[in-house]
């Protein structure tokens, strides 16, 4: 007898019209059918590909055939020779680890706060929070910025990510400045800039530099999902295969120093102020939506791509809450119908008007279009 | 307290200590660079640069990189230094004595293996092994052999002999000094093991598909990589590994094995500091929390 295993990092991520493979290893999904779903599933339970061919009869002989040369052409799976080499290949562990408290945050820097930035780095390290996006609705000059990135030495924070304003004194001297020394700036996101560029890093400038013509003044650009932000990264369907894949182990300070679990959330847990980062992330409630995966969110459950995507609690169609209070609804911004498995502008959706106007989303709305 | 002898930047060790900070479980990182001491005092204090820390308040080791060892001060003066050389190496020998009589991860002994030695052992522990010989001048037309140097070293280049990363299947006739000459098995998939305690972590290599890496999966394709995936051995072998772990007094180390086309179990080596975040990462082994977990416990 001849068995079929398809390599365990190979994840079949079941949607309802259609499915995703996420392929762990090489880090790529693919679109497949659900007929193929059911063949890899009935191969999956340890049906020998004989016994596989004589269920689905002669007609059908031929679309099985061609299935399983496209499961070994793209090196999804493999034959094995009998049940019991077919046994030793155990399901791979699906558990999410890492240590530290937090592992990122993001802060909306006002001007009063960034005076204060040394503390909050330090309390940041402190929870082995490792990457940080810090967000200035302002443009910085070469000083601020410098200044801003010596506040990281002999922390352990190893990514950053700076959004500023764009201005006429960045070029290439300002970043080559910029990169005089070694920092763990990682990219840099000019915005209201003349153009839409992205120039990657390379071995003159150590972090990606990007270029956008939208004009960013608060938290509510983000949240959007896009089949261009889909990831199939390793760790991060891990992550979105058991916990919440945008809030887990994520700390916020919004503009004006409330401690949250994403800045354009409602719900502050004290004032950076008065409240240490450590104090906030103790209470009840900080916590609420780390667990909730895409698995319990209404439509995503139902969708293809839900590991690979990233939610958002902060902007959601206010349609579903759970029994225990938590918002369960689909991400606002998302224009995806798993059902028919078409896109279309979320912001035009007459279901979505109220969730927009309750937002108060309606300018950037309008912007965008 | 937990030691863990390690390098800077190592990422296993920085992963582990991760967890250990998750624990609150207090534990120190003793470096290659770092100046060591040990004096008598309070049943026995060991000085890591200005840090002390009594043995007797250690309860687990981690022998990850390296172990106890003092740098000796050079008077430029042979017999002087010599003298205070072989006092230090009894200090050293002493010290590393008894962090290995705690809980350990790797011993300050079982750095270096002999492939020779662990060879005869794995066979009269039941394992299968290539056939191997060691030859000056290994005329044979027989390409079915591949040299190594026996050392295990993987880079060598000489007028005489050129070993290339990591193996040259051998199809002409070689002069060379003495070399180890394996049989070149056939395989399905290669295995990489990690061993701790009598538990192991295995990983499938799907190596043979790629005529680029047929001999060595070390040879990464970068396009289209090796498929790696969590593999469970079979408990006869594992008794058989277990045997030769424990005939080699080695509580930790990195097995190679190769299952042939037959499903044939057949060893290769151990490496006692073998890399186990090349297995635990793609398998998702998580053994960064396990040895987190051994050391805490």
């Amino acid at each position: 007898m001849t068995y079929f295993k398809l390599f365990t990092n190979c994840i079949v991520s079941k949607g309802i019209a259609r499915s995703l493979i996420c392929d762990l290893q090489r880090q790529s999904s693919t679109l497949i059918p659900n007929d193929l779903v059911a063949i890899i599933t009935e191969l999956d339970s340890a049906t020998s590909v004989e016994d596989l061919f004589r269920q689905y009869g002669a007609e059908n002989r031929e679309t099985i055939s061609e299935y399983l040369a496209y499961l070994t052409e793209n090196e999804y799976g493999f034959y094995c020779e009998s049940l019991e080499e077919f046994n030793r290949f155990p399901p791979m562990s699906t558990a999410f680890s890492g240590s530290g408290k937090i592992t990122n945050a993001v802060i909306e820097v006002s001007e009063d706060m960034e005076r204060n930035l040394g503390t909050i780095l330090e309390q940041l390290n402190g929870l082995r929070c490792t990457s940080l996006v810090l967000m200035f609705y302002r443009p910085m000059d070469i000083d601020g910025l410098q200044s801003v990135l010596e506040r990281f030495d002999g922390t352990e924070i190893s990514s950053v990510e700076i959004v500023t304003a764009y201005h006429e004194a960045v070029g290439a001297d300002f970043l080559k400045n910029l990169n005089a020394r070694l920092t763990p700036l990682t990219s840099i996101l000019f915005y209201n800039a003349p153009f839409d560029r992205t120039d990657p890093w390379d071995r003159n400038i150590y972090f990606d530099v990007r270029f956008s013509r939208s004009n960013i003044h608060s938290f509510k650009h983000c949240g959007i999902v896009s089949a261009a932000y889909f990831d199939t990264n390793f760790p991060k369907v891990l992550e979105a295969m058991n916990h919440n894949s945008c809030l887990h182990k994520k700390i916020g300070i919004d503009i004006h120093g409330n401690i949250k679990n994403c800045p354009a959330m409602e719900t502050s847990f004290g004032n950076i102020r008065e409240t240490k980062l450590a104090e906030a992330l103790e209470h009840p409630g900080f916590k609420q939506y780390w667990g909730l995966t895409k698995d319990d969110i209404a439509v995503c459950r139902d969708c293809e791509y839900r590991y690979i995507c990233t939610d958002c609690r902060a902007y959601t169609g206010r349609t579903h809450i759970d029994t225990g209070g938590l918002d369960t609804s689909k991400p606002l911004k998302c224009g995806y119908d798993p059902y028919t498995n078409e896109w279309a502008e979320w912001s035009v959706h007459p279901l979505r008007q109220e969730a927009i106007r309750y937002y108060g989303l309606e300018e950037l709305v309008r912007n965008n279009e | 307290m937990i030691l863990i002898f390690s390098e800077v930047n190592d990422l296993s060790t920085l992963a582990v200590a991760g967890y250990l900070d998750d624990y609150g479980v207090p534990y120190t990182v003793v470096l290659k660079t770092d100046t060591l001491r040990y004096t008598d005092a309070d049943k026995g204090t060991l000085y890591i640069g200005e840090n002390k820390i009594c043995l007797k308040d250690i309860h687990a080791v981690w022998f990850r990189r390296g172990k106890f060892f003092i740098r000796s001060n050079a008077f430029k003066d042979r017999e002087l230094d010599l003298y205070l050389y072989e006092n230090n190496v009894i200090i050293e020998d002493y010290v590393n004595y008894k962090l290995e009589q705690v809980k350990s991860i790797g011993s300050a002994a079982g750095l270096h293996v002999n492939k020779l030695i662990v060879l005869e052992k794995a066979k009269a522990c039941g394992l299968t092994v290539p056939d191997y010989c060691l030859e000056h001048d290994f005329q044979q037309q027989d390409a079915t052999y591949i040299v190594k140097g026996v050392n295990g070293n993987t880079h060598f280049n000489s007028d005489q002999l050129r070993i290339i990363l990591p193996v040259v299947k051998l199809n002409d006739s070689h002069s060379s000094g003495l070399s180890f000459f394996q049989r070149y098995t056939e395989k399905k998939y290669e295995l990489r093991i990690f061993y701790l305690h009598g538990r192991f972590w295995s990983m499938a290599i799907f190596s043979q598909n790629d005529p680029q890496t047929t001999t060595d999966f070390r040879k990464y394709n970068k396009e289209r990589p090796n498929r790696n995936i969590p593999y469970t051995l079979p408990t006869a072998i594992e008794a058989k590994l277990t045997c030769l772990m424990e005939s080699l007094s080695l509580n930790t180390g990195s097995i190679d094995m190769i299952v042939t086309p037959s499903l044939e179990h057949v060893f290769l080596e151990v490496n006692p500091v073998g890399q186990f975040g090349m297995v635990s990462l793609p398998c998702n082994y998580n053994l960064e929390k396990e040895i987190a977990d051994f050391l805490k416990s």
